[in-house]
């Protein structure tokens, strides 16, 4: 949306481009837009300047100098630099802007009102320009890869060593030995990539995080805070006391449903796991644990989260569940559309996967979906193994619904109630007949057990 | 090259930058240039030399080899210097991503968006130049860097991400103008996002564009091109030739391209499971798959033909696909299938639950391929 705004605005901006004005902000002439007749600027880069009246005029007249559009984008990238140090030292409300010489009389060296440090600088900066703009006629389309062989012909004669008949030599010379005296940099120049070791003595790019410790907390419960900084061993479980924790989550969870518990309890002890760098066969089970709960209560966000670790502990510690966790993850994968996702799943599934019971029937559940066949998706949703069945329910009514657009519009004249109910693996035919209801499906004045399909495709459409 | 002096190195830099000749300057700043194997080039720390012989910010961007080229804000001579360092900078994201990977650290995708956020701000410079004179303009680096943009996307699985890019390209009066090379590869891409929009008529325009104008001489970059048009084209009805297919080699197609003109599930089963490890690293698997609704109709447009009836017994269909010996079909299925087949506009009519018959309708019941999606 930005770039076709900055779109719009460029065709204004050249609609007004006769205005010799520049922006007070950034100094950028493209800045400058008329609305309505009242001339705007709309980049606000920097806080809004003063500007002294006369150096107002100062501007107006170059420009009115100019003659091409070349001259001005030259003008006002000399005058960018001039009125910024101007502005920045405070000169700009001291000087005689009526004496100061337009920047193309530059090179008569005799103004006085300039000030001598300045001016090596405007001269040097208006050679380069003139110099700049002879030498390269023959630059063309210059932004592709083919600018290698245009540009750069001309000049490389001159590159090779030192060069002995460049007549501006002496020039650049004096130019780079007066560079020492004004230093562009303020601070001898640092790099801050690759500096491991900062002055403060500690490392960068390792935090707290990557430092385990010991815990020594015998409470079997705690309740979860988020950490922001090194943990008090004393308030970090052991394992096997986080083990006892585990079976008293699992416990509760069974007898009270208690989800915000549950979660809370699962999250301090995955905490406590994790900043004692702990990574085994014992974590793996408490995220699939973590995960199952979270599938029962529906939580597909905290689920995604489990199941996004266990992919990479499963690395290092398959568990007999790897199976059953991949079948979640693909399911997870059509539930939020995301075939890219899906395709790197399909990649990394070995043979021996694929023969697993729960990763057959996801995949087989996926390829139903993929080409439409709600009878097929249907029919694996009621066989669905282990807990597959609620990820599947955070998708069902939608693919439902997918699926009787096409049946309403596809039979004729009507077609029964008990089909539908079969087809879209309803367990009950009130179930089914509350979906269709709820979707504005009407029956046949007959047979109220037969849905007209004619009438039905309309009211569909609507919902 | 090899044996130059740091001092002779940075006057190199220095006078290329001084006569605006961004070419040399780009290979100067390219890991892929022979001054990086020369010892002497290797300080650990340049800054001091750098600053000595340079102005900011080019000490500093030479130190590093590595930094943007904001201060141009006039001119657009840098550009095949940020097309260097760019490049480069994609592919140490790659390198890091790998190499972070083995150490099992980090998240996956991470290096390449930190790239890819640096790329896209070096985009925004270009897209925003508002220069009058176009030969200056910054707006010729956009479509590289698209490009650049777009591979990375494409390898972090962030494909919405490209369609501000395809945008601020479409917008821009520069679109037709850039350079062959860089046309065919945003094609390219452009065509793939669309493929996977299940956008195939664009799709297929923006492969084909990218396929005829790729250079001859790559054959490489061509067969990649193929790789993606030609499911594409099949959905649209269009089936290759075995010449092309074995001038590009690419006969992994051949059994699968047999299979939907024929209406051969069986085949086309076989086909796909034996090159399935092919077809999924290519991401195209998805996309053959739905190949399988054109074989349907297909086989069924040819029963169609033999009945010569518009009021087609479903039980035929079924009959027709125990011949092909698809296991597990009932009628049920049978009617699931036509329900989608003319949902999606393959065939015109309508399924009688009551009489258990396919009525099509007597003029052109199967639209040709092309026609439809």
């Amino acid at each position: 949306a930005s770039i076709s705004k900055s779109q719009n605005t460029t065709k204004t901006t050249q609609a007004s481009r006769t205005t010799a004005e520049v922006c007070h902000h950034c100094l950028h002439r493209a800045c400058v837009i008329s609305v309505n007749n009242v001339l705007t600027f709309q980049c606000f880069l920097f806080s809004p300047q003063d500007w002294p009246q006369a150096m107002k005029e100062y501007v107006q007249r170059c420009f009115t100098a100019c003659e091409t559009e070349e001259d001005k984008d030259r003008t006002e990238k000399v005058l960018k630099e001039v009125l910024q140090d101007r502005l920045k030292d405070g000169s700009a409300y001291t000087i005689d802007w009526t004496r100061e010489p337009l920047p193309d009389d530059s090179d008569s060296q005799s103004d006085s009102s300039i000030s001598s440090d300045l001016r090596p600088q405007l001269s040097r900066r208006s050679q380069k320009v003139a110099r700049g703009r002879g030498n390269d006629r023959d630059r063309g389309r210059g932004g592709g890869e083919r600018g290698r062989g245009r540009g750069g012909k001309a000049n490389r004669g001159r590159r090779a060593g030192l060069d002995f008949h460049d007549p501006n030599r002496e020039a650049k010379k004096q130019s780079r030995a007066a560079r020492f005296h004004k230093q562009l940099r303020s601070e001898p120049l640092v790099l801050s990539i690759n500096a491991l070791d900062l002055p403060d003595g500690t490392q960068e790019g390792l935090s707290w995080e990557d430092c385990p410790i010991v815990g020594t907390c015998q409470d079997t419960t705690k309740s979860y805070l988020r950490l922001t900084c090194a943990p008090d061993p004393s308030t970090v479980r052991p394992v096997h006391v986080l083990r006892k924790s585990l079976q008293a989550v699992k416990a509760h969870w069974q007898t009270h449903q208690d989800y915000a518990y549950a979660c809370e309890q699962m999250k301090s002890i995955r905490q406590d796991l994790t900043v004692q760098g702990v990574r085994t066969d014992f974590t793996v089970e408490v995220y699939e644990c973590h995960a199952r709960i979270a599938l029962e209560k529906g939580d597909h966000e905290e689920f995604n989260q489990c199941q996004t670790q266990l992919k990479a502990l499963y690395k290092d510690n398959p568990s007999e569940n790897i199976g059953e966790f991949t079948a979640y993850r693909l399911l997870y994968y059509i539930f939020t559309k995301n075939s890219g996702d899906l395709t790197t799943e399909l990649v990394y599934l070995t043979p021996a996967l694929r023969a697993d019971e729960c990763v057959a029937h996801a995949l087989a559940l996926r390829a139903a979906w993929a080409l439409g066949n709600f009878r097929r998706f249907f029919k694996l949703y009621l066989e669905a193994p282990r807990m597959a069945s609620y990820l599947i329910d955070k998708f069902v009514e939608r693919e439902r619904k997918v699926a009787l657009r096409a049946i309403v519009k596809t039979f004729r004249p009507d077609l029964p109630v008990q089909y539908v109910q079969s087809t879209l693996g309803f367990s009950c035919l009130d179930s089914c007949m509350a979906f269709l209801t709820g979707l504005g499906v009407t029956f046949t004045a007959s047979d109220p057990q037969k849905i007209d399909c004619k009438t039905s495709t309309a009211s569909l459409a609507a919902s | 090259m090899a044996h130059i002096t740091i001092n002779q190195y940075l006057q190199q830099v220095y006078e290329a930058i001084d006569n605006r000749d961004g070419a040399f300057c780009a290979e100067l700043l390219s890991f892929k240039h022979p001054h990086v194997a020369n010892p002497r080039l290797q300080l650990s720390s340049p800054e001091e030399k750098c600053q000595q012989v340079l102005e900011p910010p080019y000490d500093e961007m030479v130190a590093a080899h590595l930094r943007a080229f904001q201060s141009h804000k006039e001119e657009n001579w840098a550009l095949p210097l940020m097309f260097a360092v760019t490049l480069d900078l994609r592919i140490f994201a790659n390198n890091a991503e790998q190499q972070l990977q083995k150490k099992g650290k980090g998240q996956p995708g991470e290096m390449m968006e930190k790239a890819a956020e640096q790329l896209m701000s070096c985009f925004r410079v270009c897209a925003s130049d508002n220069r009058a004179g176009i030969e200056d303009s910054k707006k010729w680096g956009m479509m590289f860097l698209s490009n650049q943009l777009f591979k990375i996307y494409f390898k972090i699985n962030k494909l919405h991400l490209c369609k501000p890019l395809i945008r601020a390209i479409d917008s821009s009066n520069l679109k037709n103008d850039y350079s062959p090379a860089q046309k065919v590869t945003y094609r390219y891409y452009v065509g793939r996002k669309a493929m996977f929009d299940s956008d195939f008529k664009p799709a297929e325009e923006c492969l084909s564009y990218s396929f005829h104008h790729c250079h001859r001489s790559s054959q490489k970059n061509k067969r990649m091109i193929l790789i993606y048009l030609l499911p594409v084209k099949m959905l649209l009805g269009h089936m290759p030739t075995p010449q092309l297919l074995k001038k590009y080699d690419l006969m992994q197609f051949s059994d699968v391209t047999k299979a939907v003109s024929e209406g051969n599930l069986l085949l086309l089963h076989n086909a796909l499971t034996k090159h399935e490890t092919f077809f999924i690293r290519c991401g195209i698997f998805l996309i053959l798959e739905k190949l399988k609704i054109i074989t349907y109709r297909n086989l069924f447009k040819k029963v169609y033909l033999l009945l010569k009836t518009h009021q087609l017994p479903l039980d035929a269909f079924l009959v027709a696909l125990n011949m092909m010996q698809v296991e597990d079909v009932d009628v049920d299925e049978v009617q699931c299938i036509l329900a989608n087949l003319i949902y999606m506009g393959h065939i015109k009519g309508y399924i009688s639950h009551q009489h258990q018959k396919l009525v099509v309708s007597k003029q052109n019941p199967f639209p040709p391929l092309s026609s439809v999606s």
